[in-house]
């Protein structure tokens, strides 16, 4: 019998107990089907690496996933900025870059994040980050974005706000120069 | 991706072992994975008579990659996956040769009971030489084989396509190697939650990329 994505996920994330998963692996060398589902979630799971890896990711992620890639050997530019501060910011060679929102996150079922942006020559411009992942370790929202992306950037001026429901919980300010 | 190129490279390794594979027009029809005009049973029996060596090619290619999915899956890396693939294979061609497979029929079995033993053989000569791959070596052998630029740019295209959270839950799943109960703690989500949203990530990413063996399954449970 063809086994189901959600628990060929599961099995392929080393999550199911190992009596399933050795069901799992007897469908795996019996059916076609679930031989081919598992090749396209290895697959997707090959490409999402290689996703991160070209530095072409724009996510909202954890701190410790942000070290992580670090460690991997991608060069990453990292701004923290408090409710109300407004940091000067801007980019090399980096692969990535991270801006970390600090604020009281922890505690907030939801948070959504707008990001109005200014951009000498361009005009404005804007984002919204709805249901935004939080760390809730760190009590930050992580977000990371390609490099490419920010070294495209003429001089520019960006605020994020975030709220919760009707509460404005932050308001954050970047003042991006390009690399000379 | 991993997929054709490693299929390829498992082919060329057991080729390599059993040189009178390798002749005119075989190698096109190895790379056809997944080649289901013949039963499993079918396929193994035309092994076990030896009249056609295009049979022992087509079984390379039928089950070399799930070997290679099931050494991903345990061993942790691409380099011994594809080691592993490639020895269960001529390992077990030798064995339906020489009429040691009493099962035909059975063959996925017999294949998976091979990949499990030489699995486990392979830890414990690691264990013993304490060559255990560390999680950076993983991430390093992840991209022995690179994706086209192509493709990343139209899987970072697709992951702009899914919602914030359910991109975040796909990249700490896959790239960072985290159990649902894991990532429920860092975000603050239950694990069933995480389970639900990550389903309907893959779903959601399936069906941008066009991957049709998960677009059956577009709704999370």
């Amino acid at each position: 019998m063809t086994v189901g994505l959600e628990e060929l996920i599961r099995y392929w994330q080393g999550e199911l107990p190992p009596e399933r998963e050795a069901e799992v692996e007897e469908a795996l060398f019996e059916d076609m089907a679930t031989a081919r589902r598992l090749e396209a979630i290895a697959r997707l799971d090959a490409g999402v690496r290689a996703v991160v890896s070209a530095g072409a990711l724009r996510s909202g992620l954890t701190v410790q996933a942000v070290e992580g890639l670090e460690q991997a050997g991608l060069r990453i530019r990292t701004y923290q900025i408090d409710p109300g501060q407004i940091v000067p910011c801007s980019i090399a060679e980096e692969d990535l870059v991270v801006i970390r929102l600090r604020g009281d996150f922890a505690n907030v079922e939801r948070v959504d994040v707008g990001m109005e942006g200014q951009l000498e020559g361009v005009g404005p411009m804007s984002e919204r980050y709805d249901d935004a992942p939080v760390d809730r370790r760190a009590g930050e929202i992580v977000l990371v974005y390609p490099g490419d992306r920010i070294r495209a950037l003429p001089r520019s001026q960006f605020r994020y706000t975030v709220t919760s429901g009707d509460r404005q919980l932050g308001e954050f300010r970047l003042d991006h120069t390009p690399a000379s | 991706m991993i997929g054709a190129t490693h299929t390829a490279s498992c082919i060329a390794g057991v080729a390599a072992r059993f040189p009178s594979l390798v002749r005119s027009g075989a190698v096109s029809r190895w790379l056809s994975t997944f080649d289901d005009t013949l039963s499993d049973g079918e396929l193994a029996r035309a092994v076990i008579d030896g009249a056609d060596r295009d049979a022992e090619a087509a079984l390379v290619s039928r089950f070399g990659r799930r070997v290679f999915l099931y050494g991903m899956r345990h061993l942790g890396d691409e380099a011994r996956a594809e080691d592993l693939a490639q020895d269960v294979m001529t390992a077990v061609i030798e064995r339906l040769r020489t009429g040691e497979v009493r099962q035909p029929d059975r063959i996925g079995s017999f294949i998976l009971g091979t990949a499990r033993w030489m699995a486990h053989d392979t830890r414990r000569r690691e264990r013993r030489a304490a060559e255990v791959a560390s999680a950076t070596a993983r991430e390093q052998s992840s991209f022995v084989e690179p994706v086209e630029p192509r493709e990343v740019e139209r899987l970072a295209g697709a992951l702009d396509g899914i919602s914030e959270r359910e991109r975040a839950i796909v990249v700490l799943s896959f790239r960072d190697e985290r159990s649902a109960q894991e990532i429920g703690d860092a975000l603050g989500l239950r694990a069933g939650h995480v389970r639900v949203i990550r389903h309907r990530a893959i779903a959601r990413l399936a069906a941008l990329m066009g991957v049709r063996e998960l677009e059956d399954e577009t709704e999370a449970p």
